[in-house]
Formats: structure tokens, sequence, C-alpha cells
């Protein structure tokens, strides 16, 4: 938007030049319903944001015509163009932005048409009036630290029965509304039980809090329902969007990943009442803690629950951008209440954030080892930590100690140097030899092993499958008679030879003449695709002229990675060998060229799980010149293949690279030693050693956790944001305006979390605590739960948000407390019985005038159902599980949902298995974000889809015979006791007499219609594994199921009132 | 959520049950003797109550190839690649452009010329290949653009592109956009309609594609599958009579109504009526989608697949059912575009599978004067590479993910027809002239709908977002 700002100055120096100005007729009315004071934040500041920060704003690099307004320097300084100033304080006349703003002139006027924005006349008031009372600007509310003022005396004082009450009645007051009476005694404890455990009470719960008469009879339930197991279940759902918990991976490519371990500590650490600054600190940066335990390190698990591309073809480091990204950008809205993401591209519009310091904060997350590619092999993305218990501790532990215990034997035995058999070089490089090509004789292209005829090498298309085609062999000469070129594309197949797990030995050599400009590209390789299994196997390459050998469970953290200083000849055959010792160490790979062993420095030695495809039903073996899309060596040729299922001494190496002349006696001696008997069956003990520790830490359960990576990645500010487009290099801190990153805190992820909690931080505690209170009052003391920034909401009680903040933070961060807090205050307990008064005044209940009422969520739909019907199974955590679900729905993403059966139908929503790309029908339905990022808010909508969830899914349908069922076993005699009880289970009210025969007329309707037409009534009686006692008369209790399907269905089971 | 507009749902909701004047439970049964005509819509407005000008199109039906059509074998004919067959592909010619990890580490980028033999149809004498013989006696009907490009390379981000305007998840979609801003003509279908074809395999889809993201949910896409229960939990409990429904939900509304009158919430009301739609969608539903009762000649245009529900042709058909039934847009997907090898045989099938229907819909919408009113937009998320990927052989190649150009085409409501726009070097590499991005088209699909997508927005966390997130022109030499 560029305005020609010269041919409009003539007109505004006539206005400058006149005293006053004539302001227009509508602003001039809309003054005389303007508040008394005009306050910065609380008026002004959300007009300016709106409508004039987006070119006047903290965006430094689009500011137009050099003027920000979210600065008082900014707003008072000389326009660069016209020389006034925007804002003069107290004159209306001389601050141009007036003129401006009350222009007809579309050249001048703002915000320029062309913005789409607008001001109201009575926003051009406020605007005017600020100016005139002097223009005072104020630090962003959210950003000064909060205060506990003393909770305001209110008239309702007999009512209150904590702080919360005194700032809500005060505020009801001044807006002359009253505060409702305390909720009956049912709909109160169905409240609360469904906000503190996500169940409903009991009838005997029910009965219980209804005659018990103390004063304390609420608290005592208050204490119970936090005490309950379940409750950590409610909290941790709430959790799961915040943390976009799923149990696949996201993207398209969308397969399941197991991290509910990681579900589990959050419930656990609710249960445990884990104070909120801890339960963060864990999850921020549990690993950096010293010592860190187990459950703190798991607790990481946080930041890598965003969803992850296993897409074929995506460029890795995009992706890993993406990533850090998220982490970002979670904790913005998570945490910090600030939408971050938008200073990713450049500094953000509307708050005081910098892209710049987007980046800073992105550093704190782009240290860890992980790549954007995830793995078809299905391995948990890395880095990852084993889920040992303590048994298995113990048996990998006195493993460990064997394997030493067997390796010092070897060095010893290896060290009596005996007088050995004297062998022959040729002796030596028999022994072992699995696999053995020469090209020579080639049959319809197709080379024979030498040691084994039955098996073939060949030149295959690269390609995903096991058996690609044979395609022709391109022979010239070789090293000894003829050797095979390759184009770099197609590889040299040896079909299963050189599939070795991690604990087998093995040696590799081989003949290459490589051309001059081959810089880089792969010799030989056992694994598939490269990054696409993120190197799982083994690979030999030359990378920008240096040699590098990697070898992988899963790159880059699980993996072994050394690079030589040094390359190999150019344009001549040089023999290229490595040698495994089976020890997953670093020092146990050798890489020889021309029998010189090659120094390579360790860049990763962290190699934890096995090198085999774990998809594959035969493990593909070795492949020569080329990698499936990867990079090969184009126009090498090969000779003279050889293949050991043992690590070679040097000294081997050496004879097989045809300098067996230049060995000495000592190195003869030595190699001999080991072709001993004695040293062959130590070997031996070694390798069944290391195997059995191998296939245990293969059963072992893996999750996903942070963890620093030794040499710090550096960060870049991205231009506009892409992966590839790095500029200024920038170090972790947190955002200058919302508290200054103290130079004494580690710039890390503790450090981040040390500031999140300093006392001094403004923001963190009033995010939680406006999040609790959204959680039981429907909406937040900030409506914008995820946005505390200068567009966001203004909180409807400062103060009180304020109060509950330093409690909050005085209390040590107890959750519990403050849940406990907030329920036993008046304001939640009240009535939610709307006045015509309360809906005019307070229509969305942001004063609240009443108690909360708001649609149970959709896991609490669902576990209401399975609960009132005695179906649910109420064992807490473990594996995720496969409800009901409509058969087909997860073809669009080529895979098939197998339902559960069992116990597993009936567990709590929370543990239903959570795939991203198609999500849980019914959850999804019933508003349950996605989980493909963090959502601090749900949605509260109200479609037709749902009230055919409620209807007809199979789940709701056949909990509504087991409730019937168990009704009828109950009550065997009584009618009108059986409808009562189907009534109040699931609404936790008892029925009025209305209700009771409108609900007896219709189930008299149903069963005589049942009676008369019995094949009615299949569904009900079949729908869902549930199986009732054959003793039912089916006419007479499909009509008790239609009638409880009714109730669930109805307004008073839906909601929470 | 916004607060308004839930405040005018209720609003408008409780002023409609006021003014309908009957009994709830008469309005379901009612419903039920006729559901196809239904009540007059209560809300069908959007939020932009009218359109922002006159709209050229009332519907779309989006025909979305998922995986990436190659545009060298279907529409953008190149000789010289024909010719070249075999040589590198110039460095110049790719100009630095990124490589998937799919093909960026091969040895050699051979040029692959198209095994299938173009010809020019119609007055337009437009180029279309063998593989497309339906598609080519359309030509005169249709809207080229040979000169889209893209940001993404890779299928979730150039989809979710495509559909959202983002290359990542959180965006809404073009169809939940539109349900937002311009609300339902339709109270007994959903107004955003997701049909997928069965068992066409290839590249995942998710649900997100027709996600609602931060618009509020009922915008969502539904998906309608084949087979009996089109919609989920459509089908009540087998044997219950709709009968026996509408009394239930008729003794479950005198319950609500109770509870309104203890509570006064308007949130009851609300809830009665999306009831009563749950209950008109049991009756339309089924019926809309029972293709049983037309005619042969229908099908026989269709082609032999669209008697078999659930296949791109059944699909098409049953699309073009659903505008007839005022829903506003039907977005089809087909899978199965993704020739990274194999391209010669894999593109022959895909074709196969499309080639009629599509164009039996547009001529089809055509004879019954929909054609003008609604826009038909076939395409995938981006091009194909002009060089093989894996082997060249004499019958065989692949073609990897080309983002700089591809085809798509359009037809019918305000689009010039038997015109092309744009045109791409003769590699088939890059754009030479019009270049079309993706935010352009869905500017130029909104602005055929009557919406300025600068002026369709939401705000959500304090910034406006629109479909064409900050960019985007209409293409204005297309409108016809």
């Amino acid at each position: 938007m560029s305005r020609a700002c010269w041919s409009i100055i003539g007109v505004l120096i006539v206005f400058l030049n006149s005293c006053g100005i004539d302001k227009p007729e509508g602003v001039l009315q809309a003054e005389n319903s303007l508040p008394d004071e005009i306050d910065f934040n609380l008026h002004v500041k959300p007009i300016l944001s709106d409508k004039c920060f987006f070119c006047h704003g903290p965006d430094l690099a689009n500011q137009e015509a050099g003027l920000r307004l979210d600065t008082q320097e900014g707003a008072y300084s000389k326009l660069v163009d016209t020389g006034n100033q925007a804002i003069v304080p107290g004159k209306v006349a001389k601050s141009e932005l007036v003129h401006r703003i009350i222009s007809e002139d579309e050249e001048v006027q703002m915000p320029p048409p062309e913005s789409n924005l607008t001001l109201t006349d009575r926003e051009k008031a406020v605007l005017i009036r600020w100016i005139e009372e002097g223009a005072e600007y104020k630090k962003h509310w959210a950003f000064i630290e909060p205060e506990k003022t003393e909770p305001p005396q209110t008239k309702y004082t007999a009512q209150a029965n904590n702080e919360i009450d005194h700032f809500i009645f005060r505020k009801l007051e001044q807006n002359e509304l009253e505060p409702q009476p305390e909720a009956d005694r049912e709909t109160l404890i169905r409240r609360v039980s469904f906000d503190l455990t996500g169940l409903p009470p009991t009838l005997k719960e029910i009965d219980a809090f209804l005659a018990d008469k103390s004063d304390a009879a609420y608290e005592k339930v208050v204490d119970r329902l936090l005490a309950s197991p379940h409750y950590g279940e409610r909290m941790a759902t709430d959790w799961m969007d915040v943390s976009r918990y799923a149990d696949t991976h996201g993207y398209s490519v969308d397969r399941y990943r197991p991290m509910w371990p990681w579900r589990d500590w959050v419930i656990q650490a609710f249960n445990d009442n884990v104070p909120y600054d801890q339960f963060v600190t864990w999850q921020l940066a549990g690993d950096l803690l010293p010592n860190p335990t187990r459950e703190q390190r798991l607790a990481t698990g946080f930041n890598r629950n965003h969803a992850q591309n296993m897409e074929g073809g995506i460029v890795n480091e995009e992706f890993r951008v993406e990533y850090v990204a998220d982490r970002t950008n979670t904790l913005g809205a998570a945490f910090l209440g600030l939408t971050l993401e938008c200073a990713r591209c450049h500094d953000h519009k509307y708050d005081p954030i910098s892209q710049k310091e987007y980046f800073q904060m992105f550093s704190f997350f782009n240290n860890v080892d992980e790549a954007g590619q995830i793995s078809w092999d299905d391995a948990m993305p890395v880095p990852t930590m084993l889920l040992t218990d303590e048994e298995q501790d113990s048996v990998l532990q006195s493993l460990d100690q064997q394997i030493e215990v067997k390796k010092e034997e070897i060095e010893s035995l290896l060290a009596e140097n005996t007088a050995p058999k004297k062998n022959t070089t040729d002796q030596w490089l028999s022994t072992g030899l699995v696999a053995h090509f020469d090209f020579d004789k080639p049959i319809q292209d197709q080379f024979a092993n030498r040691v084994n005829p039955q098996q073939q090498a060949k030149v295959t298309l690269a390609d995903a499958h096991n058996n690609p085609p044979t395609l022709t062999a391109t022979l010239e000469d070789g090293k000894f008679g003829q050797g095979l070129l390759t184009n770099g594309d197609d590889p040299l197949t040896l079909g299963t030879i050189g599939g070795f797990d991690r604990a087998q030995p093995f040696t590799v050599g081989s003949w290459f003449k490589v051309p001059e400009k081959l810089k880089t590209g792969t010799f030989f390789h056992k694994g598939q695709g490269s990054i696409i299994y993120n190197f799982r196997g083994y690979y030999l390459s030359l990378k920008d002229d240096k040699l590098e050998i990697l070898m992988a469970h899963t790159w880059p953290y699980n993996c072994i990675i050394k690079r030589a200083t040094s390359g190999v000849p150019k344009d001549e055959w040089f023999h290229l060998a490595l040698t495994y010792d089976g020890s997953s160490q670093a020092d146990g790979l050798g890489v020889y060229v021309n029998g010189k062993a090659v120094d390579m420095m360790p860049e990763k030695d962290n190699l934890y799980k096995d090198i085999v495809l774990s998809t594959f039903e035969t493990e593909p073996g070795l492949k020569f010149g080329a990698v499936w899309r990867g990079t090969g060596i184009r126009n090498s040729v090969i000779d003279d293949i050889k293949v050991y299922d043992r690590e070679l001494a040097p000294a081997e190496v050496q004879a097989l690279a045809g300098q067996r002349d230049e060995l000495d006696e000592q190195q003869i001696v030595g190699v001999n030693q080991m072709h001993s008997s004695n040293y062959l069956a130590l070997l031996n003990d070694l390798q069944a050693l290391r195997t059995k520790k191998n296939e245990l830490v293969e059963s072992l359960p893996e999750v996903m956790v942070m963890e620093e990576q030794a040499e710090k990645r550096k960060t870049y500010i991205l231009d506009r944001g892409s992966y590839d487009a790095p500029t200024e290099e920038v170090e972790p801190t947190a955002p200058q305006n919302i508290l200054t990153f103290a130079d004494s805190l580690p710039k890390n992820r503790l450090g981040l979390a040390k500031w999140m909690f300093s006392h001094e931080n403004p923001i963190t505690a009033r995010v939680i605590v406006n999040r609790y209170w959204q959680a039981y009052f429907g909406r937040g003391i900030v409506a914008s739960a995820a946005d505390f920034g200068n567009q966001g909401d203004l909180p409807t009680h400062p103060e009180l948000l304020d109060w509950l903040s330093v409690q909050f933070i005085e209390s040590g961060w107890d959750v519990k407390a403050m849940q406990k807090l907030i329920v036993m205050s008046a304001a939640y307990r009240q009535s939610s019985q709307t006045t015509d008064l309360a809906l005019e005044k307070d229509y969305d209940n942001a004063l609240v005038s009443r108690g909360p009422s708001v649609r149970l969520t959709a896991e609490m739909l669902r576990d209401n159902a399975l609960f009132t019907s005695g179906l649910l199974v109420k064992k807490i955590g473990g594996e995720s599980v496969k409800p009901y679900q409509p058969e087909g729905l997860w073809k669009i993403s080529g895979s098939t949902y197998v339902p559960d059966s069992g116990e597993k139908l009936y567990r709590r929503s929370l543990y239903t298995l959570w795939k991203r790309t198609v999500p849980p029908p019914t959850m999804n339905t019933l508003d349950a974000p996605t989980r493909s990022y963090c959502v601090v808010t749900r949605q509260k909508t109200n479609t037709p889809l749902q009230s055919l969830v409620m209807l007809n899914d199979p789940q709701f349908v056949e909990a509504s015979r087991a409730l019937a069922a168990k009704i009828l076993t109950s009550y065997p005699e009584d009618h009108s006791t059986r409808l009562t009880n189907i009534y109040r289970t699931l609404t936790s009210r008892t029925p009025g007499e209305a209700e009771l025969q409108l609900i007896n007329e219709f189930f008299s309707k149903q069963q005589e219609d049942f009676n008369q037409h019995p094949e009615k009534i299949t569904g009900w009686l079949n729908t869902g594994e549930f199986q009732t006692e054959a003793n039912l008369n089916p006419p007479q209790f499909a009509a008790y199921a239609v009638v409880a399907s009714m109730v669930m269905n109805s307004d008073a089971a839906i909601m929470k009132r | 959520m916004n607060h308004l507009d839930t405040l005018s749902d209720h609003l408008n909701r409780r002023e409609f049950l006021r003014k309908s004047g009957m009994g709830l439970g008469a309005i379901a049964l009612s419903a039920m003797m006729n559901p196809m005509k239904g009540v007059a819509a209560p809300f069908s407005g959007g939020t932009l109550g009218a359109p922002h000008f006159a709209p050229r199109a009332k519907r779309v039906i989006y025909l979305f190839q998922s995986g990436g059509p190659s545009q060298l074998e279907t529409f953008d004919y190149k000789p010289r690649l024909e010719q070249m067959n075999g040589e590198e592909l110039p460095d110049s010619v790719r100009g630095g452009q990124r490589l998937t990890g799919m093909s960026a580490g091969q040895s050699s980028f051979p040029l692959a010329g198209s095994q299938f033999s173009f010809a020019r149809y119609g007055q337009s004498q437009t180029w279309v290949s063998e593989l497309l013989p339906h598609t080519a006696k359309m030509v005169d009907e249709l809207c080229f653009i040979k000169s889209l490009h893209t940001d993404a390379i890779n299928h979730d981000p150039a989809i979710t592109f495509f559909q959202t305007g983002s290359q990542q998840a959180g965006r809404p979609s073009i169809g939940a956009w539109l349900s937002y801003g311009l609300g339902s003509d339709n109270e007994n279908l959903p107004s955003f309609i997701v049909l997928v074809s069965k068992n066409a395999g290839g590249q995942p889809l998710y649900a997100r594609l027709w996600g609602n993201a931060f618009l509020p949910s009922k915008h969502q896409g539904v998906q309608f599958r084949s087979g009996k229960d089109p919609v989920l939990f459509l089908n009540d409990p087998n044997g219950y009579h709709r009968q026996d429904r509408a009394q239930m939900l008729d003794y479950l509304q005198q319950l609500n109504q109770l509870q309104y009158e203890a509570h006064g919430d308007s949130e009851v009301l609300n809830r009665i009526a999306q009831y009563e739609m749950a209950f008109r969608m049991q009756t339309s539903v089924p019926e809309v989608t029972d293709l049983g009762n037309e005619p042969d000649w229908v099908f026989d245009m269709y082609g032999p697949d669209s008697r078999n529900p659930g296949t791109f042709a059944a699909n098409c058909l049953l699309a073009r059912r659903l505008i007839e039934n005022d829903v506003k847009f039907v977005q089809l997907y087909h899978q199965g575009w993704d020739q990274h090898g194999n391209l010669p045989g894999g593109i022959k099938n895909q074709c196969r599978a499309t080639d009629q229907a599509s164009a039996a819909l547009v001529k089809d919408l055509k004879q019954r004067g929909l054609l003008e009113d609604t826009l038909v937009i076939w395409g995938g998320e981006f091009g194909r590479t002009n060089y093989s990927q894996g082997k060249l052989t004499k019958t065989n190649y692949g073609r990897d993910h080309h983002p700089r150009c591809f085809t798509i085409w359009m037809a019918g409501g305000g689009v010039k027809p038997g015109f092309s726009l744009g045109e791409t070097d003769e590699f088939g590499y890059n754009i030479t002239k019009d270049p079309v991005h993706v935010h352009d088209f869905q500017a130029t699909l909104l602005h055929l709908l009557g919406i300025d997508h600068e002026r369709l927005t939401f705000k959500h966390q304090g910034r406006r977002y629109r479909l064409t997130d900050v960019h985007g022109h209409v293409v204005k030499s297309i409108l016809a």
C-alpha cells in the first residue's frame, strides 16, 4: 500500500493551522456514550491493534510511512512524509491521525479502503477523546506482572464462599446483576463430578450427598473427587488437546506410534498432584535436569508429540524445521498465550515479538538429533529412550558384564602369543568367506557366487520391492578379468548376502575404479532406500570427497557415523574394505583403502538397536554402486567382491588387498592366533551374548524423548520462515517485552522453563489459571485462552485473574488446590438458570451471573453412556484401544481399522486410539480437535451429525440396552422405579411428574408396538457385543432400551447445567 | 469460536422456531412425508449475508485428481520431449528447481516423451491425448489452465495447500470457507459434501482436507460413503422404522421442551432443531444417494462403472444429483495419479476410470441447464517432471512430482468455454506465459461464486484469516 502522501500535505496544513476539528456528526453522537475514563489498555489499544497495527505496528519491515502506533515514541514522532505527528497529546487538531480517521477522502482516509478495515464512529470517538485527554500509553496488561489485590467488598458477602466470589459478585453488582442461588444438590454433584473426574456421580453418591446435612457435605464430595484416580484422567484429557497427542504420526502416511506411556505419565502426574511448574519443566526440559529420572525423560515426549512426516520424497530439512516450529508455536499457545507463529515469516503484526525473537525461541528446540523424514520401517522417530523395568535393567546389566568379561578373556588370549600353527594367507582368506563375485563368467546377466553357486548377484532396477527385474549388466576391463560398470542408479544386488544383524561381525571388501569427478556416492550398502528407512543397515560412501561409514538403526540418532578426512584414489583401481566386530560401537568399524586402515573420526556412536529391517520378510542384502532414491557411484567399475561373516584382522585385510608380501612375522603370528580354536570359541560366546542382548533390546518398548545433541546446531533467522533461506544467526533467548531472559539462566530448554516460572514472568500463571477457569465455566476470564496478546480478548475480571495467578504461584503451583478453590466458590456453585435480565445483560455468561451450563465433551458423553450402563472398564492407562467404528473409514488413508473386542470396547474415551488423519468419528463429530496441532479451547457446536451419533452410534445403542438390562435386573418388580432410575442414572436428576409421564407414555407405546412387531427390536437387542440374560422379555426389554436411548439424547443428559 | 456467530445462530434458530408456529414433531413428520421439500431454510445465510457481487456460479463440483496427474500425457502436448527422448534434462531448464528426495539423488535425468499420441479437437482445436477420448469431445465446453504452479513438492503439503491455502494443517478447506461465507441452500443436506472413489488406492487422503479447522465445525465437509450407511450413523438400529424414530423424536422434543421451560436456555431449542435436521437427513440422504431411479441412458453416458456405487463414475453421477438438490460444494477425490514408475500403464488405467464420467458430468449438467451456474473443476495438486524418475526404457518410465507447471480444467459457471490459458516451454518444465498460482486459482474460484477473496475472512487468535492467506489475484482472463 503505497499512498501518495505529498498530495495531501496542503490539505493537512490547513487543518493543522486551525485550532480545532470538525468532528463528524456520528462521532459527536458516539461521544455521548463514552465511558467516563478512557483507558489505553481497555478502550484504545484494542482499536489501534485491530485496525492500525497491521501496517503501523511492531512489524518493523512493513511499517507504512515509517509510523508505528504500538509505542508512544513511534506515535509521537514526526512523520517522514508530512512532518506532522500522528498523535500530539492533548492536541487533536495537530494530530494527523485524527484528520486521517475522520476524512472522507479515500486518498487520505485511515484505515485505507483497500485494507477492508473500517473504524466505527464510536471507535473514532474513543481515539479522539483519548488524544484529547493526553494520549497516554500503557504497557500491555498481560505483560505487567500480576499483583494480588485485596478482594473487593460486595453486598453479597454473605453468599461468598471464598475470594473468587468477592471479585465476581462485585462485578455483578456493578452491572446491576445478582448472583444466582446455589444449584440444587443433584445438579451440583453432577456438575462437579464431571468437571473433576469426567464421569457422572453414581446414584449412591447422589443419595449420600442429598442425605449429608453437614456444612462440609459439598467439600467432602470435592475432596473425594480430587482423590479419585479418575481425576488424573479428566485433567489429562484436556492436556491431550494441548499436547496434540495422538497414536499415529500424522501427515499423509499416518502410521501407528505407541506413545501411550507418555500419556499415562500425564495421568499419573495429575493424580500425584505434581506442581504445575514441575509438571511443565519436566515436559520442556526433564532431560536437562541433574541426573534425570526415567519419568523426567519420559515427560519430554511432550515436545515430540507433534505430527511427523513419513511421506517418501520429502525434503528432510523442510520437515525437521516444521517440527521445531511446531514446538515453538505450541510453547506459545500452550504456556504463554501468545501467537508466536505469527512472527515466523516477519515481525509479529500485533504483538511486540520480532521475527528474530521467534527464531531465538525456535533455537531452544532446534538442537534435537532428529530426522524430518521418519522411517518407513515403523521405527520410533529418534531420539528415543527404551522403557525398561527393573528386571530388564538388571538383565541388561548382567549381559553387559558378561560381555566385558568375555572381551577381557579374548584380550588375554591374544596377549599369550602361544606358538600357533602356521597358516597361509590363503587359508585365512578362505575362512568365513561367504561370497565372492568376480564378474568374469556371467550367465544371462547373473553372476554366481564362487563360494555358493546357488546364489547370484545381478544388476536390478532400483526399487522398493523385494524382487525387482534384472537388467543388462555392462562389463568392461576389471582389476582381474572383467569388472562391472555401474550407472549409479541401478544397483548390483547380492540377494540376501550381507544381511547381518548388529551382533554379527563381518567384512566386505571389493575393488573399485571411480571417475575423478565423483565426490558423493555410496560404494555399497545393506539397506533400503537411504533416508526413507532412515539408513537402517550399513552404508560405505564418499561424501563431499571424504569416506563415511554409517551403520544405523534409525539415523541420525540411533546409529554410528564415522568420517575420514580423506577420500579414495580416482581413475585407478583401489581396494576398499569395511570390517565390523559385532560390538555396536564406532571403534568396532574399520575402513581400509588398499589394505591400509583409514583414520576415521566417530561423529556419532550411539547404536542401541538392530540394523535389520523389521518390516521385510527376508532381509535385503548388500547392494553395490547405487542406492534406491539415493546417490550411487556413477560410471565406476567394480570388481572382485568378497564378503566374510567374520571381522578380518588388519593383516588379513592387507592380504585381501593383495599386499600379503609386506606382512611381517609378528602380524602373521597374531593372525594365526585368531584362527586358533580357543580364540574362535571365545568369539562365538561373545557373539552369543551380544545376540541375546540384541534380542532383549528389540523387545523393549521405545518412546520419543527430547535430548540435546552434542554439537549444537546453529539457528538462523529463516527468511519468510522458509527452511532453505537462513540469514542471521541467533542464540536462544526469550522475547524481551515479556520478560528479560536473565544472563544467569542456561541458554537451553531448562533455562527457558526457569524463565517461564520465574516470579517476574507476567504470563505463565495467568495463562494456565485462565484455562482452569475455562474448564469449569466454559469460557476463560480471558475468552481467547490461546491469545493474551494485543488482539486477544481483555480479561472480564482482570483483578480476579491476577489474584488467582499470584495465589497459584504462592501455593507452589498446587494444581489440585487451585481446582478446589474454583469449584468451592459460590460462583461455580450457582444455579445455571437464566433470567431474562441475565440474558439481556450477560448473554454469554462472561460475568458469571449464573452457574456454568455447557454440553458434555465428546469424551464425557461416551463415558457417561458406558459408565451409567455399567459397561465401563475402569482400568487406568495402557495401550490405546479400538472401540467400534464404522467399517472402511481408514480406507482413505490406505489402512484398515480392526476393532477390538471384549474389555477394550469399554475403556474410557481418553484411551481410544487416535489416528490423526481419520480421527475417531464420534469424538471428532462432537468437537474434539484433530490433534494435528495444539488446541487450548474446543469448539462448541451443535450439529445434526452429532444427533446421529447420539442416536445411532453402536456404542450408544449398546449402552442403552445394557442400561435397560441393568435396570430390569436391579428392579425386577417396579416399572415406575425402573423408569425413574433410567432417567436418574443418565441425568443425575430425579425426573419430575411431567417427565416421568412422558417417558412412561412413550414406553407403553413402544412396548405395545414391539409386541406386535417383534422385527423392530432386532437392532436394539443385537447391536454390540454385550450379552444380556436370556430370561428378559424381548419387547419389554427393547422398550426400556429405547427409553434409555431417548433419555441419553435429551438435554438433561447431554448438558452439564 | 466466534461468539457473535454463535449468538446469531441462536437468535436465528429461535426466530425460526417461533415463526414456524407448529410443534416440532409436526415438522418432523411433514418432513418425513416429503423430505426433499423440507421447510424453508431457516438459517441458510452464510456470514456474508449476500455475495459481494453477482455470482457466476452457485455451486461447485471439484473433481480432485489426487496424486498429481501428468500434464505431459494428458493436455500439455510436448513433441520436443518425444524428439529428445532419453537425452539429459539441461541444467538451464531445471534452473535450480528443488527436487523431491525420490529423484534428487539420480545420476541422470533423462527426458521422457509421452508414449501417447495427441490430436486437436473441437472448434477450439485443443490438444488432448488419446488417453482421454471422452474429454476430447467436450473440449469446447472446457476452460484449460496450462500454467498452474504451486509451492509444494510433496503430496501432503501440496494437497493441503490446494484445499486450504496453507501447506501445513490448520486452515479451513475451500468447501468450509464457502459454507461459512455463503451458507446452505438446502435444509436437508449438508452444504459441503465429499465423495471419495472406492478402491482407487494410491496416496492417502485425510479428513482434514475437508476439515473446518478454526471455522465452526458445522462447516466441515461431510463424507458420503457408498454402501448402506452413506453418512456416519445415519441408519437407525435394524428394524426400527421411520415412524418409530419420528415418535421417539417427538417425545424427545417434549422432554427437551420441559427442559427449555425450566432453564430458558436457547441452546435447548438449537438442539431440538438439530435433531429435526438429523431426522430429515435420514430420509433425504438415502434418497439422493440412491441412483436406482436414474434411467439407463444416464448410466450409459457416465459409463459402466457408474452402476457400481462408490466408483468415480458413480460419484460423478451422484455429484450431479447433489447439485440438483442445491448442495453448494461437492468435492470428489480420486486417488492413484502418482506415477513415479510404470507411468504408461498406470496413467492409462487412471484415465480409463475417470475420462468418460468427467466428460459425461459436464455434458449432463449442460443438457439440464445446470452448467451455466455450476462450476466443474478437474485437476490435481501438482504436475509431473519431464524427465524419467527411475529407468527410462522404450516402453516404460516414471515421472516425479513437478510444481512448476501443470494443467487443470474448469467448466461452466462463469468461465470461458473452449478456452486455454497459459503456456509452458517446449520441455514442459517452465511456464512461459500467464502463470497461475494456487492462490490465484482459489481467488478465482471464490470470485466466480461472488466472493471477494480478500473480504471473506475469519478472525482467529487475533488474525483475520482467509483462504488465499495474503496472496491471490483473480484470473480475469478466464472469466466468461
